[in-house]
């Protein structure tokens, strides 16, 4: 359709609806509401009068947004970033039960984390002890921050228990050997607060 | 070891694979499977077969912890680190030329090691490696491929998402060798491709003799036959694996997305680790509306 045709054609209409509501019926056509003409719905008195006053409001189409199924993985941040030594995470590559032993403080951390809600910053790392010789530590550090101390050790104290009940419950479901190692890596282990 | 003297060449693969580190350094996991395609594209326009492994290598990195990053985030540290080593080799190799025999030890320990981390908290107090299991499996399981291979034609079969399906739980359960890691790698890549000969036949029920002999037949003879006769020839794994990569994206540029894809949810497409690429919803409802319309 032409522009200028469409336009005509509007113009029209409007002229016959006002001339409809100023009652000025002169013309052979009659107009009605709630007919095609006007669009408009014919509102029987009763119903009318309990009609309230309308509030116009501003109406926001919706935007059209491409919506992925599964929420976008980067929004979702991750509450615990723990930190390894180069030598913890070589034997992460290379042992099993190391690895096993690593991912169970891991999940105590996350465990504790969902418990207390509280922030930390964590590293694992071996420590060699200077009063004994070829014998290395296996430490957690953790580091609370802007925390009393008081309130530092009672957390300490619920990681220790947490952790040491998940190394505990590794051990029904490992070979003998692995247990020893097992109970090895338990001895060496330390969790310790970075004052 | 490959040539890596084109200074041209490999400075655009160089920053592909450079783009691909960075996005697993920061958990972006997403774009660093955007990553490793696009360091496939370039390989396949270059034709590096060597790089182009290293991209399916890491296209599969991805994936792994894209599922890591959404399932296990309990242990998603530790996790981590399996992935973290494997990369810096894999660009330590890429910057000495590639050995691909060095490439595959290193999928072979990230495979065994990240399986475990697949595993849930009872699957690994309960299952221990077994390899010789998994070797009589894969070879159950190629034997009723090679018997089944016609029904590739019928559009509707879900024959390698079944096989691949079954390869992924017994590997992650009992380990594997590299033999099977290599047959996995080969069925993930052809998983990919596989909606795309379907969409090529759109809207015929059966895809044409010539399609499937050309896409799917001689990949499906050539695997059968390197697992079954014992035989690591790297150097031609090699050219049929980036065979089906150029193939996949030669039918991605003229069929993406393949209404199969776009038809089902993000989450239903996902059996096992067999990923696909998400399809966001507006192409779904586009889709349903053109057909109600119909």
């Amino acid at each position: 359709m032409e522009s200028s045709e469409y336009n005509s054609d509007a113009s029209w209409d409007i002229f016959r609806i006002f001339r409809n509501f100023n009652k000025n019926n002169t013309s052979s056509e009659n107009l009605s509401f709630g007919t095609v003409d006007t669009g408009i719905r014919d509102i029987p008195e009763k119903e009318a009068s309990t009609i309230r006053p309308v509030t116009l409001k501003t109406v926001k189409f919706p935007i059209e947004k491409n919506v992925l199924d599964s929420p976008h993985l980067d929004t979702i941040p991750l509450k615990l970033n723990l930190k390894f030594s180069i030598e913890v995470e070589n034997l992460i590559m290379r042992d099993l039960t190391f690895r096993k032993f690593i991912s169970e403080i891991e999940r105590s951390l996350n465990e504790f984390i969902k418990l207390e809600n509280v922030g930390l910053e964590n590293r694992i790392f071996f420590e060699e002890d200077w009063e004994i010789p070829n014998y290395k530590k296996l430490v957690l550090s953790l580091n609370f921050k802007g925390i009393p101390f008081k309130l530092e050790m009672s957390l300490w104290k619920m990681i220790n228990s947490i952790t040491y009940k998940r190394i505990k419950s590794m051990i029904p479901y490992s070979s003998e050997e692995q247990i020893r190692r097992i109970k090895d890596l338990k001895k060496k282990f330390f969790i310790k607060l970075e004052m | 070891m490959i040539d890596m003297n084109n200074s041209f060449d490999i400075e655009i693969l160089a920053q592909d694979l450079e783009y691909c580190i960075k996005a697993f350094e920061n958990d972006k996991f997403d774009l660093m499977n955007i990553a490793a395609n696009r360091l496939m594209e370039n390989s396949i326009f270059l034709e590096r077969k060597e790089v182009f492994l290293t991209a399916t290598i890491l296209k599969d990195i991805a994936n792994d912890y894209i599922g890591i990053f959404q399932n296990k985030r309990d242990i998603f540290n530790s996790a981590k680190v399996i992935g973290k080593k494997t990369i810096n080799s894999i660009r330590t190799n890429f910057n000495k030329g590639i050995n691909i025999e060095t490439i595959w030890q290193d999928f072979q320990e990230y495979t065994e090691n990240i399986n475990e981390f697949h595993k849930d908290e009872l699957e690994s107090e309960v299952y221990m490696k077994n390899t010789k299991f998994t070797s009589i499996i894969f070879k159950k399981i190629l034997k009723f491929l090679e018997e089944n291979k016609e029904s590739f034609k019928k559009i509707n079969n879900t024959l390698i998402n079944g096989v691949l399906g079954v390869m992924v739980r017994i590997m992650k359960n009992h380990s594997c060798t590299l033999k099977e890691t290599m047959v996995y790698l080969y069925f993930k890549l052809l998983a990919i491709l596989h909606p795309y000969i379907i969409e090529k036949s759109y809207p015929e029920k059966e895809i044409n003799v010539d399609d499937y002999k050309e896409y799917l037949e001689g990949h499906v003879d050539f695997i059968v036959t390197f697992y079954l006769n014992d035989s690591l020839d790297f150097k031609k794994y090699n050219s049929e694996l980036w065979e089906i990569g150029k193939q996949f994206r030669e039918l991605y540029f003229l069929f993406n997305p393949p209404r199969i894809v776009a038809k089902t949810r993000f989450l239903e497409q996902v059996p096992a680790l067999v990923r696909v690429p998400a399809v966001s919803r507006k192409i779904v409802e586009k889709d349903d509306k053109e057909e109600i319309e119909k």
